[in-house]
């Protein structure tokens, strides 16, 4: 039993979620449902001239039509929640439905109601708008270009914040360096794509004035409050459930019109009313990710000591702020410019800009991918540069492991850290030396071998809410949890963080299942649901089980507090004389004499024999606020062939070498490295939502979209060393977002070894074999 | 999306006979992919009902489709803004004719397209070649049709007192990037 906390048990969520027994919005139905659809706009910036809906409120089975005319003066703008303070931040107004002009391809119109989702369809096409369509860009930095187009009023150039991070002298390092390297890095922008798209379904009960929203959450608590802003209904008449939810990526983390709009409809009808993405509309309109185009420097000594790093960024936040996006390209990209790395002098520039795009927020690894891909791949550019092995350079600019907790010089304090240990793992499954002469022998054949290293840190784990408060966030990053434990001792743990797929049912049951002596059965995980959950912040930013899985050990360690004052009482005996051994605290001296959980549940529940002055019942509740971030980190190597003929990238090998802390659940870990670094490949490799000069999104399908296949996916080598974390009980760190922020760096550094020969630093990903054969014409000398 | 075609076929006929046709909205319809009806506000002045397919998606475009600077026997420029569910499209184009000898005209054009909501979206990979296709095929079958039906009745042909607006330039398009 005491095995349970770090065994590898199978997820017991996935029998309901692969037989299709598991309830999603979309599968939940009430009588009378009513569906809605939205109009939205085809242009990416124009005025709207006039709206005629006369002909959709005639269409068969059409209940109801709504225009921004008809709910700007009753509902509140989507509100941002991330006000980044020290910086100019100016938030514009988002309308829930545009009324004057629309910002980007997607932007709502209208909403129609009606009996079935087909005539919903069929009505939303008869809404008759005229627009003036007006110039319009998606691009970050043009949009800040004199004559740009301009999106609101009040933001004459578009920029909607410019931030400064600083440390130490950037500017005298870089003015005294032996060597300085520069590159201009295009991040591009990315779909999340859940597989399941977004849903709501509202419910008002117009009898005791509760509003009921189903809704595709990462953090039902913070869509409670948001909405509560949004139609102006007091919080504790709103009761919002996340049910099974299909992957979020960050995208399931804001608030956007659509739910407020479905609830608003359910309120005025008196109807439940349901609404459901399909992909194209998820493609346009829920938000997507990255999209920064950077200038980013490195200096330093000849003898590969980096002394500087400096960046100037343009971050495109789409037409609107969305919910968290302030702080994405800010306090969790800016912050982290030091990486694994002791780098005196940091000077970064970040603009968030405006664009006639679809918003821009969180997406797995949200502003910290950013910041590892452009740390790394500087390393690299600097690396070469000086003549010096990259691997090298990364050993002389580690933080030594005896120098934690360290603090960097962008002010953070990371917690702990052995980077050099995960370096020399991956370097040792890797076999340098073999691949090497591999890579050498095949370059003599005319063959191009590369090896991608990055030795990444990411901030996670969050946070601490006065950290959140002290950065602008709207709201708290503590989490919570109540152990209750029912008369015949099984146990039911109500959390306030809401995982969607990460698997805590199965590794928070662990942690209160080993606590308790008990096998895992014994245990049920309840989240999602604002009513019978504590106050939470929701499962992102790789923050649910160093967070949230940290409560549920205080609280049942609590309810073990309890329960062993319970067993003193009933065996009669000292407190101090008990301890807890196996499965039941015993008597020392007389193992024999002995109380398990599952019999003190039944006594402290039927409270027949309670030491005096103790409340019956066995439950417990703690909202644990962590005193620090983690800071996970690991090396990932990647090997690739290049094929110079077509450009093609072939992935030779990937070691994924990540520092979670203790794992509980190590096959679960190693499911989320396996999954972040898909997703990173993806990103490195082929994934661009693309848009074109009048700001359309053209690749609007999964068929111009490229996420990755199945086929397309190397073995990943998994492997782990293990640093815990002082700031938490169960010492763990975040496992979620490591394998995307390291693996699209790994894979370009990796490529651009290969192609070292042909003097290639840098080629923007995605890498897809078009852009890898232009770049290989151009090092050649032809014209592509 | 933004697209732009141009061509400039020879029709076996005289001048003089096919400017009444490229100025005649319902000898154009018919050979235009997808038309369904023209309504004629006045001579340069045409709202038209067509549909296309890209792909999956099928759409019926209504068009306001307007001739401006227009100096006959040679020359006209065309506007048409056009919508379907979800989906816009604006189209500049311009013609102009040449003598080349008794019998034979060559019909220069070129269009630039703007192609905004779904039908980009979704069908981008597609939009090029299905547009190029069409488009071509059009100016093809046009080309033969005018040559084919001979010269246009008398009172098509244009008269003196036909207005012709002034041949200036045609105004900026506000959808152009900057």
């Amino acid at each position: 039993m005491a095995t349970l906390f770090g065994s590898g048990i199978k997820r017991r969520e996935d029998p309901r979620l692969i037989t299709g027994q598991a309830t999603y919005v979309d599968d939940v139905k009430l009588p009378g449902l009513a569906y809605a659809v939205f109009a939205r706009s085809p242009y990416a910036h124009a005025k709207i001239t006039r709206i005629d809906v006369s002909a959709a409120r005639q269409a068969p089975g059409v209940i109801a039509v709504y225009t921004g005319a008809d709910v700007k003066d009753r509902l509140v703008p989507v509100p941002c929640a991330w006000n980044v303070p020290n910086c100019d931040l100016k938030i514009p107004a988002h309308p829930l439905l545009a009324y004057d002009k629309v910002r980007y391809a997607g932007d709502a119109v209208a909403m129609v109601i009606a009996e079935t989702r087909a005539q919903a369809r069929d009505a939303v096409d008869l809404v008759d708008v005229d627009y003036e369509p007006l110039r319009a860009t998606a691009d970050p930095e043009q949009a800040t270009q004199p004559g740009a187009a301009r999106l609101h009023e009040e933001i004459p150039d578009n920029i909607g914040f410019t931030w400064v991070v600083s440390g130490g002298d950037a500017a005298a390092a870089f003015q005294h360096a032996e060597v300085a390297v520069s590159q201009r890095i295009v991040q591009q922008r990315l779909l999340p794509t859940a597989m399941e798209p977004r849903a709501a379904v509202a419910q008002y009960n117009r009898g005791s004035g509760q509003l009921t929203l189903w809704a595709t959450s990462q953090n039902p608590h913070i869509h409670r409050f948001l909405c509560s802003v949004m139609l102006k209904l007091p919080e504790h008449r709103i009761r919002v459930i996340a049910p099974e939810v299909g992957g979020g990526f960050g995208s399931k983390i804001p608030a956007y019109p659509d739910e407020a709009l479905v609830s608003f409809a359910a309120m005025e009808l008196g109807i439940p009313v349901k609404w459901t993405e399909d992909r194209s509309e998820n493609y346009k309109v829920t938000i997507h990710g990255r999209d920064h185009i950077e200038y980013v420097e490195m200096c330093g000594t000849r003898d590969g000591k980096i002394t500087g790093i400096r960046t100037r960024v343009y971050a495109g936040l789409g037409a609107y702020a969305s919910t968290a996006a302030p702080g994405i390209p800010t306090i969790l990209h800016g912050l982290v410019y030091s990486g694994s790395y002791m780098i005196p002098n940091i000077h970064g520039t970040i603009y968030g800009v405006y664009t006639n795009g679809t918003p821009v927020d969180a997406y797995r690894g949200a502003g910290r991918p950013e910041a590892a891909y452009l740390i790394e791949r500087l390393v690299d550019i600097f690396a070469r540069k000086i003549g010096m092995d990259p691997i090298e350079v990364r050993r002389r600019n580690f933080i030594p492991k005896d120098k934690f907790p360290y603090t960097v010089a962008t002010g953070l304090i990371y917690d702990s850290g052995n980077y050099e240990a995960a370096l020399d793992k991956a370097l040792g499954i890797l076999d340098l030396k073999a691949f090497r002469a591999e890579q050498a022998k095949a370059r003599k054949d005319g063959r191009y071998l590369g090896m991608g290293l990055v030795s990444y840190i990411e901030i996670c784990g969050l946070g601490p809410s006065q950290v959140a408060g002290a950065v602008g966030f709207g709201g708290g990053l503590y989490d919570s949890a109540i152990v209750r434990v029912y008369p015949t001792g099984v146990v039911k743990v109500y959390i306030g963080a809401s995982p969607h797929g990460q698997g805590e049912e199965t590794t928070f049951a662990q942690i209160v299942a080993s606590e308790f002596g008990y096998p895992v059965e014994n245990v049920e995980i309840i989240h999602g649901d604002t009513d019978n959950t504590p106050q939470g912040w929701g499962t992102y930013g790789s923050r649910t089980t160093a967070v949230c899985g940290s409560a549920v050990k205080v609280a049942a360690l609590r309810v073990k507090e309890k329960a062993k004052l319970l067993a003193a009482h009933l065996l009669e005996a000292n407190e101090a004389d008990l301890e807890w051994k196996d499965d039941a605290f015993r008597v020392k001296g007389s193992p024999d004499k002995a109380k398990g959980m599952a019999e003190l549940a039944l006594m402290a529940n039927v409270a027949w024999n309670m030491p005096p002055g103790m409340e019956p019942g066995l439950e417990a509740t703690a909202f644990f606020d962590p005193t620090n971030f983690v800071y996970p980190f690991g090396t990932h190597i990647c090997t690739v062939e290049v094929d110079e003929q077509t450009g093609q990238v072939k992935i030779l090998r990937y070691i994924a070498v990540d520092d979670c802390g203790p794992p509980i659940n190590p096959m679960i870990v190693d499911g989320q490295i396996h999954g972040g670094v898909i997703q990173g490949i993806g990103e490195g490799l082929q994934e661009i939502a693309v848009y074109d000069e009048e700001a359309q999104l053209v690749t609007g399908t999964m068929m111009d979209y490229a996420v990755p296949k199945a086929s397309q996916m190397p073995h990943i080598e998994v492997a782990h060393t293990i640093t815990p974390s002082p700031v938490n009980p169960l010492g763990v760190k975040g496992c979620g977002e490591a394998g995307t922020i390291a693996s699209a760096a790994c894979l370009v550094n990796a490529v651009c070894d290969a192609l070292a020969p042909l003097g290639i630093t840098h080629i923007d990903k995605p890498l897809t074999p078009a852009r890898v054969w232009a770049a290989i014409q151009k090092a050649k000398g032809a014209t592509p | 999306m933004r697209m732009s075609f141009s061509g400039a076929p020879e029709v076996e006929a005289p001048i003089s006979h096919v400017w009444p046709r490229v100025v005649d909205p319902h000898f154009v319809a018919r050979h235009g992919p997808g038309v369904e009806s023209v309504e004629v506000l006045d001579p340069h002045h045409f709202k038209v009902i067509c549909g296309f397919g890209v792909g999956s998606i099928k759409l019926r475009f209504g068009l306001d489709v307007e001739l401006a600077d227009v100096n006959p026997p040679n020359y006209f420029t065309i506007k048409v803004r056009g919508k379907a569910p979800g989906s816009a499209v604006e189209v500049t184009a311009e013609l102009s004719l040449e003598m080349l000898d008794a019998i034979r005209t060559r019909m220069s054009w070129k269009a630039v397209s703007d192609i905004s909501g779904t039908v980009a979206s979704v069908g981008a990979r597609l939009m090029e070649g299905t547009a190029r296709k069409l488009t071509e095929q059009f100016w093809i079958k046009f080309a033969a049709s005018i040559s084919e039906a001979g010269p246009p009745p008398e009172a098509a042909l244009p008269t003196p007192a036909d207005p012709v607006s002034p041949a200036t330039p045609p105004a900026s398009d506000p959808t152009a990037p900057a």
